[in-house]
């Protein structure tokens, strides 16, 4: 199977169709980028957006990189970052709040804590780069280098912003009473 | 096994699958953008006017450039869900979402790519009163197109319907027009290299640039014809569209922007109109006796005057300082000077798009060294 890089190449020498091809590769991990980032309704509109600007910039894809994933995600990124300069700043991870619905994630959290809260309003409060690096880890689950590749920033600046930002976390408001009451409700099971 | 604050977002990091008509509508975008850019770069083109070109234009020297981003290709046939509609007998303001508008303008892009044809009405007028009213039947197959053009007389009556054919194939401009002793014939610019400038009207499917979100496009209703439904759309911020995507089919202002669109997205018909406000004088024509007169009468209130000769014999064109406004009916004069406003509308019907068309050169056809 040829390796995105090749199909970017193949479509700058007029296989367009190749483009589709990788595109068609990460759509769903795009998708969910989008959608953790700024909730379904804003990424159904920003979907396409993130392909045409990929397309028109795969010429300057650094085809050393065999896999365009992390590429992909700095142009979701960057187009997330137009998409919040228009929409008031407290919709910037709004999609947290929206996932308690469906997903449920929180069967064992005492009703008392509003977890999903406590960890919107921690996220909130991280310093955008660290906040970036640190979801592209957990729910892109990228590794530090591509995570700093998505980010254009070196690794050294990715990691050092990982432990700003798990540090910060920890530290939130709330979130010691969350993970205390979680860790608790685990040994008591 | 502990839980931090990692595994605490890993919690929530899951969410709904990619829903398959999302994933269609952003890469028929993506392919349309493709068929586009198969014309490599987007052609700056000059515009220059024909005879048959209103006067209003060849005086007032409309847009001098235009953007032309030409589609061709092979079609890929869009499908679509068509954009939301309002419920029979309600009246509920939509305004299209960006994906939706994205994707009414891919579809188009590629229902139209391969070929197709189009009515084309323009009118125009200055300060209410009729000045054109062209009809402009094209066809387009490929990147060959033909447009044959009806000039209609206004005011009705006053002269003859002039008709002609311009016709562009493989980059080669041809033009039905009458030659040398006035007879209809079909004349081929030897210096035409990819003219899309010496067209009349630019290639329909270059309107569908204008289809932008940010002009916030509204549905104002639905129709049914042929037993298509047809939804029409109005834009709430007509300036928001790219004028270039116009070219020179627009002048000052664009003022209204619709469109129809069918279930599959495809643009219909397009609608738009503009205005603008224009300073300067029409002409005055007189000549002999009657010349003199208006020169002795203009000169005596200071305008400025300049004189040319017209094939008729010797003929007046009266080039004035805005605000000043005469009329002298004995000379046989009647002009106005100052703010002239000058309106323009044009519709565009499109049809059989995708089903083949056939645009060759014409046979016969006799060379001239164009402008190229």
């Amino acid at each position: 199977m040829a390796s995105d890089a090749e199909l970017i190449s193949w479509s700058l020498a007029g296989d367009d169709m190749a483009f589709v091809e990788m595109i068609q590769r990460h759509k769903a991990a795009v998708w969910a980028y989008l959608v953790r980032r700024a909730g379904r309704s804003s990424a159904e509109d920003l979907l396409s957006e993130v392909w045409l600007a990929a397309f028109d910039s795969r010429s300057s894809y650094d085809r050393s990189y065999p896999e365009a994933r992390p590429w992909l995600f700095g142009i979701a990124h960057n187009t997330l970052r137009r998409h919040w300069r228009s929409q008031p700043s407290e919709d910037t991870v709004a999609d947290v709040a929206d996932l308690s619905a469906n997903s449920d994630p929180w069967p064992a959290v005492d009703e008392r804590i509003d977890g999903v809260a406590v960890l919107r309003e921690a996220l909130e409060h991280l310093a955008p780069n660290e906040r970036d690096v640190l979801l592209l880890m957990v729910w892109e689950e990228l590794s530090i280098a591509d995570a700093a590749r998505s980010l254009d920033m070196p690794a050294g600046s990715a990691r050092r912003c990982l432990h700003q930002a798990r540090l910060a976390l920890r530290a939130a408001p709330g979130m010691v009473a969350l993970l205390t009451q979680l860790n608790t409700v685990k040994e008591t099971k | 096994m502990i839980v931090d604050e990692m595994e605490l977002l890993g919690r929530v990091r899951d969410v709904d699958p990619l829903p398959e008509e999302v994933a269609e509508k952003a890469e028929t975008v993506l392919r349309a953008a493709i068929v586009v850019s198969r014309n490599t770069e987007p052609l700056r083109i000059e515009v220059r006017h024909h005879e048959r070109w209103s006067r209003r234009r060849t005086l007032t020297g409309v847009a001098a450039a235009v953007v032309i981003a030409a589609s061709a290709g092979g079609a890929l046939l869009a499908a679509g869900s068509g954009p939301r509609r309002p419920a029979p007998g309600t009246r509920v303001a939509i305004v299209l979402t960006a994906a939706e508008v994205h994707h009414i303008a891919a579809s188009s892009v590629l229902a139209a790519a391969s070929s197709g044809t189009a009515e084309v009405t323009e009118t125009s007028s200055m300060n209410g009163t009729p000045q054109t009213n062209d009809e402009i039947a094209v066809t387009f197959d490929g990147s060959n197109i033909d447009e044959k053009i009806t000039v209609n007389p206004e005011p009705p009556g006053s002269a003859k319907t002039f008709t002609t054919d311009d016709r562009l194939v493989d980059g080669q401009f041809y033009i039905y027009t009458p030659g040398p002793g006035d007879v209809l014939e079909w004349l081929h610019d030897t210096n035409s290299t990819n003219d899309t400038a010496s067209m009349q009207f630019p290639d329909p499917r270059t309107l569908y640039g204008a289809i932008n979100p940010s002009a916030n496009f509204e549905v104002t209703g639905t129709s049914t014809s042929d037993g298509t439904t047809l939804t029409h759309l109005v834009a709430l911020d007509p300036v928001a569209i790219d004028m270039s995507a116009l070219g020179n089919l627009v002048q000052g202002a664009l003022t209204s922007f619709q469109m129809t669109v069918n279930q599959n997205d495809v643009v219909q018909q397009m609608t738009f109109a503009s205005s603008s406000t224009e300073h300067g004088c029409t002409f005055a024509i007189a000549s002999g006796k009657s010349l003199a007169n208006v020169k002795a009468e203009l000169q005596k209130e200071g305008v400025k005057l300049k004189e040319i000769a017209g094939p008729g014999g010797k003929k007046l064109a009266v080039v004035s300082t805005p605000g000043n406004r005469w009329a002298d009916q004995a000379a046989g004069i009647t002009s106005t000077c100052g703010p002239q406003m000058a309106t323009s509308q044009v519709n565009v019907a499109f049809s059989n798009l995708g089903v083949p068309e056939s645009v060759t050169a014409p046979q016969g056809a006799v060379d001239f060294a164009g402008k190229g």
